[in-house]
């Protein structure tokens, strides 16, 4: 009778699909069950006894590439030129781009970006997950510096972490692709819990996932950095481990010393993070040159607008050689009122009004009505946002105004508009 | 509530007439509603208590509670504290962990609020405080704020629960001086992502944990459980708090808060809160027909009660225990006061459901006096300020001691007289209360009791902690072995064990290694994670229309029943057990149906064994399995069968403990002409034993099981016995052949009934052992539950419903299965029939 047999009695009420336990245990008859005798009882346990392979760290080191540099830690180092072409486009470009923008208004020091990417044993969060492979890469003389951590064992964290710390200082400007929501607060929560300091607060932190969405989500399946290594690096992975299959292959090799894939982890690992070197070029391209790589040019005036710069936006729109959308024409015409320029807004807000654009309509009511104080026109155009379904109330409200100040301006044409009286 | 004192009414009003501390005015017309009433009703009054008023006993505030405080407390009105708060601030200062025990409306918050707002004045010190439901939350953040205003204190109070967005809940996590929040936020959202928490765990020095006396049974063994978990990061980041506890009323406040905590605590239970004088009417329906013990409907006593006090000029607050009820009796009263449309409401009903800007306006209509009457669920139980009323009319018995003082502690808050009627259902339970007053005037009966160390909870537990840190070797969590549960967990393939020395447990740690979020599949309201849900799938649709928890899903979900919710019949089309779904329509059936259910308990092994005269009680190990082979459609009104169906389900099975009651043979043989007179007898007493028996253990009726059975010898397990839709005992083969009677040839060899009540959770819940305890006191409870019933041969109040009597007629004699019951009971008494 032991633990295993208490169990499996217990669940066999709560099973989803699980058997029916058929054999009735009897009574204890030894002073101290067992726990696992005891559980079986009650519930049905399924467990299996655990065989491993022993390798040594030299030859797991070996394995993937690298040399154990603190127990339980694989150091794995590579160093390419920036002249290395990734796909089809080389590291060097980082140079020539121009990357304000996506640095949040400040050309960035190249030395200070630190690129970073980890693999966890789970997309679950919390205190948890574990991140056992840190890959980071900088750049130095001319040349890409990657480092990648690969954890043998739990033990190794530590030092992994405090290692690490040789890479990340106070001014580093972290460049990840979902990092900002994934890769950063599980760092922190390692750190906090191995070290009780956090070395990533307060670093600038560039998230490149949010950048290609804007540029590119709308014309491309979807926005995994993959995806994006595919469209604009025209780099296309051979035999890459699939991301899902990661977590098992290194909890395999916890419990059963399975070797199989470590080296196929920690190169997807390492192509992650030299993506991001070339994906961040091209981005500041993307942001800085209008039309490059046939970025989404409302995509990007829109990011330029919020981060203020109406100028960019507009050249965005203006210079990207593509046909513009209605949501690009839109957001242009806006983007000229914002900056008074009403001869280049009216007539394109005129033109999407006929093809029976809302917006485009309210923005002309708004425009006759504050602006060229012409309330006769903005009723117009209000009278004609009220065909249009939806924002009844608002624009009611609007026409109930219109004729009230149309009428203190002209009286004669209260009469004809009829439906108020003029005080 | 040793103050408090039986009366006879007449007494009652004199007493009544001499409190000179309720003020003349206010006395007036409870001065007139209460005599009336009890000229008009005698009858239906089966007790008045009366409550007398009490003068408030104060202490000074702390010499060094902070200036700023005291002048908060001033603005708000406190001049000074009352001797529990003052014991509370003085105990909570020396370090140690207390529980408050006072009635509503003692001022209970001020006990943790004062020392709180002190530490985090005087030292950044963070507080977190966990109600049950997040409606009492939102209650406490207002209250702390207005104190905050009053004192410009700077405290900074948020609530952390499902509704936190999250752009708000890095400022609650990094700014919040009190978070206030629930345990399955706890359990879930905060444990798991400590380190987010940092700051707050550093610097955490309060856990105030409100309504402690919802944490028993399940609940609460997940709750001692989850402080486990608190215990262990508090540790990981070096805070030491203290835990200040509150709850209602019950008989074991610091053994609960003890085993919820697992160190000492100290019980605060002097309260030195002045209370006014109260009222209390235990009040019984009349009996509308005696052969069936019938009582006409507690709805319409209630109406007619607070009716009577409304037209008194009485503010009155109604509970009742459903929703619908609040809605019933909202419409009933407001019938009578709400006719004209253009005058403003006097009635009004509240409860959960309704928006919260609703509710506000309804409680701030309270607050002001100017809505007569309010109709609730225990949504207004507590917490929410609702300034002064008179009169507090429960609708039914709220299911616990506890609750019931909570309830009518909403009325006479302020110091004047006030009245309380309690009025029964024909449920057991509310019978056997209303006719037994001492529940009120003597200690509280209520045992709250948790098992943290059931095994299921407690391994789900540890898994949700291994993800939270990981485990050494030399740690503890719970009462089991932790070396043997990481094992498993090893081998399940969640942990995974690391030895820095080669393979000494001492230095071995455990790692969390599953991609999985293990808080997520353990719900601290169950053992297993696995309700139904009822899909209305009418005309195509497919909304929830309904939750059914996984014991009750088999006797109420099988294909083909008829599932009723408020009265409203669904016919079930499709079961997806595994998917936990069942797909339902709208139908008109004019009948309903009923499982044909069987339980076969096998004893496994005895713990403990008592011997009276002529019976035997046990308490041990046993195998359950309940089944349900098919069910019957029977029509409304006549009970006629008017068809069966079958029913293919897997089987329910457990091992749990029970404790079991047998008859000596020949006692038995000597009381009773034929066995069939005894099988009713016992499932009779069953009936109300179990009643008593979820009275004691402070538990909910279905947290225990029941069954009647043969379980002797080598023929244990022959035959469990049920009763059919005619109320008539039969008996089924355990083995699934054809149903019998009790004078089948199979019984003629041994005859040894035995009725179990057993814990009806896999390892059980930790029941059996306080039931075993109280055995006697289930016994004796359970003989005046039957005896002093109204009915004349069995109701649902007393043995379970009985066929009309006409139908009990065998030859010349009347079996009466309430006399039946009684020999039985009177059998395992010990006594000689």
């Amino acid at each position: 009778m032991d633990l295993r047999a208490r169990l499996q009695a217990l669940e066999s009420h709560l099973g989803v699909g699980r058997q029916r336990v058929t054999a009735v245990g009897q009574p204890a008859t030894q002073d101290v069950t067992p726990l696992v005798a005891r559980l079986q009882r009650i519930a049905r346990v399924q467990s299996e006894k655990i065989a491993k392979r022993i390798v040594t760290p030299k030859e797991v080191a070996r394995i993937v590439g690298g040399e154990t540099c603190a127990e339980g830690v694989v150091l794995v180092e590579h160093f390419l030129p920036l002249s290395h072409i990734h796909g089809r486009v080389p590291f060097a470009r980082i140079n020539d781009a121009s990357l304000d923008f996506l640095a949040g208004g400040v050309e960035p020091e190249r030395e200070r970006l630190l690129f970073i990417d980890t693999e966890t044993t789970g997309l679950a969060g919390g205190t948890g997950t574990v991140a056992f492979v840190l890959g980071l890469a900088r750049i130095r003389n001319q040349a890409i510096e990657c480092r990648q951590y690969f954890l043998t064992a739990f033990r190794g964290e530590r030092a992994m972490l405090e290692h690490a710390l040789e890479w990340i200082a106070p001014d580093s400007h972290l460049v990840s692709f979902n990092g900002k929501s994934f890769d950063a607060p599980l760092l922190v929560t390692r750190y906090l819990l191995a070290l009780r300091r956090n070395p990533l607060a307060g670093l600038a932190h560039m998230d490149l996932l949010h950048r290609t969405r804007a540029a590119f989500g709308r014309n491309w399946p979807d926005c995994r950095l993959q995806t994006a290594e595919q469209y604009l690096l025209k780099l296309f992975r051979t035999d890459d481990i699939p991301g899902h299959l990661i977590p098992q292959i290194w909890t395999g090799w916890l419990q059963h010393g399975e070797t199989a894939g470590l080296r196929g982890v920690v190169d997807h690992n390492r192509l992650d993070v030299l993506s991001l070197v070339a994906l961040t070029g091209v981005l500041g391209r993307a942001y800085a040159e209008p039309g490059h790589e046939h970025a989404d040019p409302l995509g990007i005036a829109r990011a330029h607008r919020r981060a203020g710069d109406t100028q960019a936006a507009c050249r965005h729109l203006e210079d990207s050689g593509m046909p513009l959308t209605d949501d690009a024409q839109l957001e242009l015409a806006n983007l000229y009122a914002r900056a008074e320029h009403w001869d280049k807004a009216v007539p394109l807000w005129e033109q999407l009004a006929r093809k029976n654009d809302y917006s485009a309509m309210e923005r002309l009511a708004i425009y006759h009505e504050h602006r060229q104080r012409d309330f006769d026109a903005a009723l117009s155009w209000t009278e004609r946002m009220l065909q249009q379904s939806g924002q009844e109330a608002q624009a009611e409200k609007r026409r109930e105004r219109l004729i009230r100040r149309g009428a203190q301006a002209s009286p004669g044409n209260s009469a004809q508009r009829g439906a108020v009286n003029p005080k | 509530m040793n103050e408090l004192a039986l009366h006879e009414p007449s007494y009652a009003l004199e007493e009544d007439r001499r409190q000179a501390v309720t003020p003349a005015v206010e006395a007036s017309d409870l001065a007139t509603l209460l005599p009336a009433i009890r000229r008009r009703h005698a009858g239906r009054i089966t007790a008045e208590l009366v409550i007398p008023a009490r003068d408030g006993k104060y202490a000074e505030f702390p010499g060094d509670l902070d200036p700023r405080i005291a002048t908060a407390l001033r603005a708000r009105g406190v001049e000074r504290l009352y001797t529990h708060q003052r014991a509370a601030w003085d105990a909570v200062r020396d370090g140690q962990h207390i529980v408050v025990v006072t009635p509503t409306a003692s001022g209970k918050t001020l006990c943790y609020n004062l020392p709180v707002l002190q530490a985090a004045i005087a030292a950044h010190a963070k507080a977190l405080y966990l109600f049950p439901t997040k409606a009492l939350a939102q209650d406490q953040v207002s209250e702390l704020m207005e104190l905050n205003k009053a004192g410009s204190l700077g405290v900074r109070t948020f609530t952390f629960d499902g509704d936190t967005p999250g752009d708000a809940r890095q400022a609650v996590r990094t700014r919040g001086d009190i978070v206030i929040s629930n345990p399955d936020m706890l359990h879930q959202g905060i444990l798991p992502h400590h380190t987010k928490w940092a700051q707050f765990f550093e610097n955490l020095r309060f856990v105030v944990i409100d309504e402690m006396h919802t944490y028993r049974g399940v609940f609460g063994s997940h709750m001692a459980n989850v402080l486990r978990r608190l215990a262990r990061i508090c540790a990981f980041y070096r805070a030491q708090p203290v835990f200040v506890f509150c709850s209602a009323t019950i008989a074991n406040p610091a053994e609960l808060a003890t085993a919820l905590l697992g160190r000492p605590v100290t019980a605060i239970t002097e309260s030195g809160a002045p209370l006014g004088a109260k009222h209390l009417l235990l009040w019984n329906p009349p009996v509308i027909n005696p052969e069936l013990g019938l009582r006409a409907s507690a709805r319409s006593q209630t109406t007619r009660i607070a009716r009577a006090a409304i037209k008194s000029g009485l503010k009155t607050i109604v509970f009742a225990n459903s929703r619908l009820m609040v809605e019933v009796l909202t419409k009933y009263l407001k019938d009578v006061f709400d006719a004209d449309p253009r005058q403003p409401a006097r009635v009004a009903a509240y409860r959960g459901g309704y928006l919260p800007t609703e509710r506000r306006a309804t409680e701030s209509r309270l607050r002001q006096g100017t809505l007569d009457c309010v109709v609730t669920t225990n949504a207004l139980e507590l917490g929410v300020d609702i300034g002064a009323l008179d009169v507090c009319v429960l609708n039914g018995y709220p299911g616990t001691i506890a609750g019931t003082w909570q309830r009518l502690g909403r009325a006479g808050r302020r110091n004047r007289a006030s009245l309380g009627v309690l009025v029964a259902t024909s449920d057991a339970l509310d019978q056997y209360i209303v006719r037994n007053p001492s529940f009120f005037t003597g200690a509280s009966p209520e045992h709250a009791r948790i098992a943290p160390d059931q095994l299921l909870i407690l391994l789900d537990h540890v898994r949700c902690a291994a993800f939270e840190l990981p485990f050494t070797a030399s740690e503890s969590f719970g009462g089991e072995n932790l070396v043997e549960m990481l094992t498993l967990l090893a081998e399940q393939g969640v942990v995974h064990r690391e030895d820095s020395g080669p393979g000494e447990d001492a230095d071995a740690r455990w790692h969390w290694i599953a991609d999985s979020y293990p808080a997520n599949a353990v719900s601290l309201r169950s053992i297993a994670d696995g309700n139904f849900v009822v899909v209305d799938i009418t005309g195509g649709g497919h909304s929830v229309i309904a939750e059914v928890d996984y014991s009750s899903a088999a006797l109420t979900l099988y294909e083909g029943a008829i599932y009723l919710i408020q009265a409203a019949p669904w016919q079930v089309e499709r079961l997806d057990w595994k998917g936990r779904k069942a797909f339902v329509t709208k139908t008109n059936a004019d009948y309903y149906t009923d499982a044909i259910d069987y339980t076969k308990l096998k004893i496994l092994d005895c713990f403990e064994h008592a011997q009276r005269e002529a019976s035997t009680c046990t308490r041990g190990e046993v195998h359950v399995v309940r089944r349900v082979a098919g069910y019957k459609k029977i029509r409304y009104y006549t009970h006629e069968n008017v068809g069966y169906g079958p029913v293919n389900l897997p089987d329910h099975e457990m091992h749990t403990t029970a404790v079991w009651w047998q008859v000596d043979p020949q006692a038995l043989d000597a009381a009773f002409p034929d066995r069939w007179r005894a099988i009713d007898g016992f499932l009779g007493a069953g009936y109300a034993m179990h009643t008593i028996a979820a009275l004691l253990t402070m538990s909910d009726k279905h947290d225990l099981g029941r069954a009647i059975g043969d379980a002797e010898g080598k023929h244990e397990g022959e035959w469990f016995a049920t009763t059919d839709p005619k109320r008539r005992g039969r008996l089924q083969p355990a083995e699934g052949g054809a149903e019998g009677d009790a004078n089948d040839s199979g019984l003629a060899r041994e005859f040894v009934p035995t009725l179990f009540l057993y814990d009806n959770y896999p390892g059980g819940i930790g029941l059996s052992t306080p039931l075993y305890d109280l055995r006697a006191q289930v016994l004796a409870r359970a003989v005046e539950l039957v005896g002093a019933c109204d009915c004349a041969h069995g109701c649902p109040a007393c043995i379970g419903p009985v066929l009309d009597i006409a139908q009990q007629i065998d030859g010349a004699e009347i079996r009466s299965p309430k006399r039946d019951a009684l020999r039985v009971l009177a059998l395992l008494a010990g006594a000689h029939a």
